[in-house]
């Protein structure tokens, strides 16, 4: 087998490619075998030169409207016709439900939710390392796929993403089109309904997080986060430990069990910095760190760290920013 | 109505050690526990399958184990529990997982409905509703977080980003949901004793006769290892905590983070 091309799935939203589509898209280019992006949905063609800004080598437009179902039979036609070595897609909705259809429907393997991902080449012997957290992110578990294609999906912000990637702004398209055969769709997305409480607590999205852990110490203690976020335009968000004790909501969790968040700020206060919390904002722009105990694994992790009391800390930095307005 | 509910036994994976010096996995003492989404999965199959004459049965693919996590559903007000287990079914992952339950699902249905977990605990993946919803060739819903009965299906919404999408499939269908959907029913003393006179029916690759060549899982874990710990940034000091404080917003407002 000595085709080694790379897929990513793209998934278009108003008919322009989400964050994790592009963050796949520079994986794929950044591993030197060819990249190529799919696109599948109406006006596909569209959506191509963000992906050679991206670093595609190559986009196969398929300019259908399809829904995960559809998608994911699309997908297996053109598997069997181009036989690439591993398809990327993301762990959206959308993705999740198209990759567990895809894999089911052609019988690939899949490694799902990974964090990394390596091809391991010798001449014509290819392998690929799929990287994923596991026992409470204590330890990290290497998977292997047997035969090819192989799928891998990850969460947005899992992978590094740069504004600007170069990539060229075009290159060749290859047009497709698949006839869908009756009863494959047979699920309805039917549309998006914005929710006040969900749009709140939307940390996803979140260009600055104020983000807080047991060292918070209460419901109380929230407000004052809550008080410096509305004075830098940010959000707040928190650890698994927040949310079980009742202080910020479970939309508001980062890590493993929560959100993936990659905001341009993240500031870590009474946040000891566990893996499963670390694993969703390690890929955040700068990190800082607040913590009184010199020794917290989030250090490791922090552009910025200033071991401290939290309490003195945050009142003194409200006071000193709103002087500064 | 005829209402599938499907249960993992999963580790309490607070309980696993793993050991700090050789990082290896200590599954002594390790407890097991239903998969926490599972019980919404039950409730969802109690309250769609309600009426006199509807059947509920919860499937579990498990070892003997997992005749404990079947009783629960029992105990709960499901009227019949299947256990799969075979030694050619050791070690599946999802694709031969829904392999296995796909074959039980012919074997033991139709089912109008059927309800799992979107996300189990331990392994994760996620997968199972979209796989089997694919494999039965029926509509697939996941994560549901709310659930409406509509005439001849269901109406679902999950949530995503700053809102809920809305899907919808009619009758059969597979519908996944998560731990925001409902809060799961007490075991009645009634219950408890069904439970725990229940027979769990028994079905093996005897009775289900799945070629070897669709048990081979493709993927497998090859390695374990340690995660990477980055080098640390640069610590900003100060005499006390205020010019800590002080230095911090200064060196975010000079690179225009704030
Ligand atoms: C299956 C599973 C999934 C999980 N998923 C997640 C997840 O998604 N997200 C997540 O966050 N966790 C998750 N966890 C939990 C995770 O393992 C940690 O327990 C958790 O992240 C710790 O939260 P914390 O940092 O707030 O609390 P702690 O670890 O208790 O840390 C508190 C920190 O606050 C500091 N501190 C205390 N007082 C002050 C003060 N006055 N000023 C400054 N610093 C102070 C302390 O020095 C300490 O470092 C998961 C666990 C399991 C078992
Ligand atoms: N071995 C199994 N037996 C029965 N149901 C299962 C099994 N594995 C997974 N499931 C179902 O699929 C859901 C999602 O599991 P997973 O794909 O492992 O995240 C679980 O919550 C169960 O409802």
């Amino acid at each position: 087998m000595a085709n080694k091309n790379i897929w990513v799935v793209f998934e278009l939203s108003d008919g322009k490619p989400n964050r994790v589509s592009l963050e796949l898209m520079q994986k794929a280019a950044s591993m030197k075998e060819k990249a190529s992006a799919v696109i599948i949905g109406e006006n596909a063609k569209e959506a191509a030169p963000a992906a050679f800004a991206n670093g595609a080598d190559e986009v196969i437009a398929v300019s259908q409207k399809a829904t995960f179902e559809g998608a994911a039979y699309i997908l297996s036609q053109l598997i069997k016709k181009y036989e690439p070595l591993a398809v990327l897609i993301g762990s959206t909705n959308y993705g999740r439900d198209l990759s567990a259809a895809l894999s089911a429907r052609s019988r690939i393997g899949i490694a799902s939710d990974c964090t990394d991902m390596w091809i391991n080449a010798e001449g014509d012997e290819v392998s690929i390392n799929w990287i994923r957290p596991s026992y409470d992110g204590k330890l990290n578990t290497n998977i292997a796929v047997a035969g090819t294609p192989q799928i891998g999906t990850f969460h947005a912000g899992t992978l590094p993403y740069k504004e600007n990637f170069g990539g060229p702004s075009d290159g060749s398209i290859i047009e497709e089109t698949v006839e869908i055969p009756d009863g494959v769709i047979l699920t309805s997305v039917l549309g998006f309904i914005p929710d006040d409480a969900l749009m709140a607590a939307n940390i996803e999205d979140a260009k600055i997080l104020i983000s807080g852990g047991r060292g918070v110490g209460s419901k109380e203690g929230f407000k004052q986060l809550f008080e410096l976020a509305a004075l830098v335009g940010g959000n707040v968000s928190g650890s698994r430990v927040a949310v079980e004790e009742g202080w910020i909501e479970k939309d508001r969790q980062v890590g493993i069990t929560g959100k993936t968040v990659a905001p341009e700020l993240y500031i870590a206060f009474g946040i000891s910095g566990a893996q499963p919390h670390v694993a969703g904002m390690k890929e955040s722009k700068v990190i800082v760190a607040v913590n009184s105990d010199a020794n917290a694994p989030i250090f490791d992790y922090a552009t910025y760290g200033i071991v401290a009391d939290l309490n003195t800390v945050i009142p003194e930095m409200i006071e000193k920013i709103k002087a500064n307005k | 109505m005829k209402c599938l509910v499907l249960l993992k036994e999963v580790p309490n994976v607070a309980s696993i050690r793993i050991d700090p010096e050789t990082f290896t996995v200590d599954r002594d003492n390790v407890i097991n526990i239903l998969d926490p989404a599972d019980l919404n999965a039950i409730e969802a199959a109690l309250t769609v399958a309600s009426g006199p004459d509807d059947e509920t049965v919860a499937m579990s693919m498990g070892p003997e184990s997992a005749d404990a996590v079947i009783r629960t559903a029992i105990a709960m007000g499901i009227k019949k529990g299947v256990r799969i287990t075979d030694d050619a079914f050791a070690g599946a992952d999802s694709l031969v997982t829904a392999t296995v339950l796909k074959a039980a699902i012919d074997k033991e249905g139709p089912f109008d409905v059927i309800f799992c977990g979107a996300h189990s605990v331990d392994g994760a993946t996620g997968q199972i509703a979209g796989k089997l919803g694919a494999m039965l060739g029926i509509g697939t819903l996941t994560r549901a977080s709310k659930i409406d009965t509509e005439d001849g299906g269901l109406r679902i919404q999950r949530k995503a980003g700053g809102g809920y999408e809305e899907l919808s499939a009619s009758f059969p269908l597979i519908c996944s949901v998560t731990e925001d959907l409902n809060k799961p029913r007490k075991q009645t003393m009634k219950g408890k004793s069904a439970a725990k006179k229940a027979v769990i029916e028994v079905l093996t690759n005897g009775e289900l006769a799945i070629p070897a060549d669709q048990l081979v899982s493709p993927s497998r874990v090859v390695a374990l290892f340690p995660p990477m710990r980055k080098e640390g940034g640069e610590e900003l000091t100060g005499s006390t905590d205020i010019e800590k404080a002080d230095n911090l917003v200064d060196v975010l407002m000079n690179n225009h983070l704030i």
